[in-house]
């Protein structure tokens, strides 16, 4: 009897064990998951946060060597947003934004631009609906907890899978998953780019004389442009084949004012990345050097087909530069 | 029309408002505008370059370049060579310290620049432009910040990479970078 009972506890603790175990494993995997849900639901916070609060702060901008330093002030009343930008080195240049135009006051230049906002269906979904397909490309995940411009905040690691697309280290404000960095991650894990908030006041409403513009632009040049339209439906080009993830997001033919003839454009994002393709008629005379530059986090790739300048540029790695690059395909017309 | 036919109206357009073009070609290219709708564009982009210098355009209007040119073009007095002599080569001063790299505000303005630059030719051979443009500031125009040194690339990537940005400046993450872009403060300009 003793043997018998010794042997079914022994079964027992062995059950014991690898049910244990398996448990374990179960709660560390479904913690996993739980951590992503929460990273997922935080960048959502996140994307909301920045449009509908009412804030103030300073802001340094990093890239490369270069330092800059802005001043925004943010406003969200009734679903109208209102935003104001003010450098704060050199040349005080100005920015108001609102959900109809974008008007930049450029003294050294002594011009004032206006631009009519992009429609919204051009813009990638971004963070604020994290979709099945950004599931499959990124890992998202809250890896830490720190101070940062003087708040508590959550760290969310954005990684992605393949080589096709940045990650990025995103520091939130536990209390109102305000974004208060931002740092560019390329595959080596080195940061290409910082957005950094050194101060921040987030209010109850902002005066709607805080976002008029303070620099005064009487006499100012004024450029104002029209939209152009035209979504190219009969187009000779086309991609074949696009790194995993990315979609066609917008397709038509627009003038660059640093091209000559109008020149077509193609653009495709995978919700957080995008890559726009050019593409103009090559010009003896006006040649460009065909292969690969690099500005900071931005990658181009050019590339001549049938006598067209094919350069594919964007916030992405080279590696998906060349890849889009590699199959764009030109298709006469059939007559 | 061919590039080549292309690149010589252009040529042709660009020094018109140099006031260096010849009674005679003068013209035959008013004739040519007329008929084609690409040059008259172009035509539009060098009136509005000239127009800004001159601070003429009307507060709150908004430029319809065409339908500019269709009336200029009806009357050819606009194009009489006082006009033309007029245009400052000041028009050349690059909106220094902007941050050509990705904004809105920079494809108006540089834009407009860039066009006055390229019909130029090699700046270094202009002893009229290096006086007022310095080489240095035709890179700061150009950026100068691609790992590439080819100006005619640079300045092409330049206008890509601002068109980009606008398409994708309503991506939170990036939005905030591209407006900080058009603000910030460039340290190349010194």
């Amino acid at each position: 009897m003793m043997i018998g009972r010794l042997t079914v506890k022994k079964v027992m603790t062995g059950f014991a064990r690898s049910a244990l175990a398996t448990l374990f494993l179960l709660t560390s995997s479904a913690h996993a998951l739980e951590n992503e849900k929460e990273a997922q639901l935080w960048l959502e916070r996140m994307s909301n946060a920045i449009k509908t609060l009412n804030y103030e702060g300073t802001f340094v901008y990093i890239h490369g060597k270069q330092m800059e330093t802005m001043r925004i002030i943010h406003s969200n009343e009734n679903g109208v947003e209102r935003e104001r930008m003010l450098s704060l080195a050199g040349e005080p240049r100005e920015i108001l934004r609102d959900n109809n135009s974008l008007i930049c006051i450029l003294p050294d230049s002594k011009s004032v631009v206006v631009e009519k906002s992009r429609p919204q269906k051009y813009l990638p979904i971004g963070l604020q609906n994290i979709t099945s397909n950004l599931k499959k490309y990124y890992r998202f995940r809250i890896v830490d907890s720190e101070r940062m411009t003087g708040r508590d905040a959550i760290v969310i690691d954005v990684h992605p899978v393949d080589l096709y697309r940045y990650g990025y280290h995103l520091w939130l404000d536990k209390k109102t998953a305000m974004l208060l960095k931002s740092d560019l991650i390329d595959s080596k894990g080195n940061p290409v780019e910082q957005v950094m908030f050194t101060q921040l006041d987030i209010r109850e409403s902002i005066p709607a004389t805080e976002l008029e513009a303070t620099i005064s632009s009487s006499g100012y040049k004024l450029f104002k442009q029209k939209r152009e339209k035209g979504v190219d439906h009969n187009s000779q080009w086309n991609v074949s084949r696009l790194p995993a993830g990315y979609m066609k997001g917008m397709h038509k033919t627009h003038g660059i004012p640093t091209s000559r003839m109008p020149v077509e454009h193609l653009m495709f994002t995978d919700g957080i990345s995008s890559v726009s393709v050019y593409i103009e008629e090559m010009n003896k005379d006006k040649p460009m050097m065909k292969g690969f530059s690099k500005m900071g986090a931005v990658n181009a790739y050019t590339t001549v087909i049938s006598s067209h300048y094919v350069t594919v540029v964007g916030e992405v790695p080279k590696a998906a530069v060349k890849s889009i690059g590699d199959h764009v395909r030109f298709r006469p017309k059939s007559k | 029309m061919g590039d080549k036919m292309n690149d010589k109206l252009n040529e042709q357009l660009s020094a018109m408002f140099d006031g260096e073009l010849e009674e005679h070609e003068h013209e035959l290219l008013l004739h040519r505008l007329k008929q084609d709708e690409k040059m008259q564009k172009s035509f539009a982009h060098y009136q509005l370059i000239g127009d800004a210098m001159r601070h003429d355009l009307d507060k709150g209007a908004t430029v319809d370049l065409v339908a500019r040119v269709s009336r200029q073009l009806e009357s050819e007095s606009a194009l009489t060579a006082d006009r033309v002599a007029k245009l400052p080569m000041k028009i050349l001063r690059p909106v220094a310290g902007l941050a050509v790299a990705a904004s809105v505000a920079a494809m108006a303005v540089v834009g407009v620049q860039n066009v006055a630059l390229q019909d130029q030719g090699p700046l270094q051979q202009s002893p009229r432009l290096a006086q007022v443009a310095p080489a240095n500031d035709f890179r700061q125009v150009s950026g100068t910040n691609w790992n590439r040194s080819q100006p005619e690339t640079e300045m092409r990537l330049n206008g890509y990479l601002v068109n980009h940005s606008e398409y994708t400046s309503g991506l939170s993450l990036q939005g905030m970078i591209n407006y900080a872009r058009i603000a910030g403060y460039d340290s190349k300009k010194k």
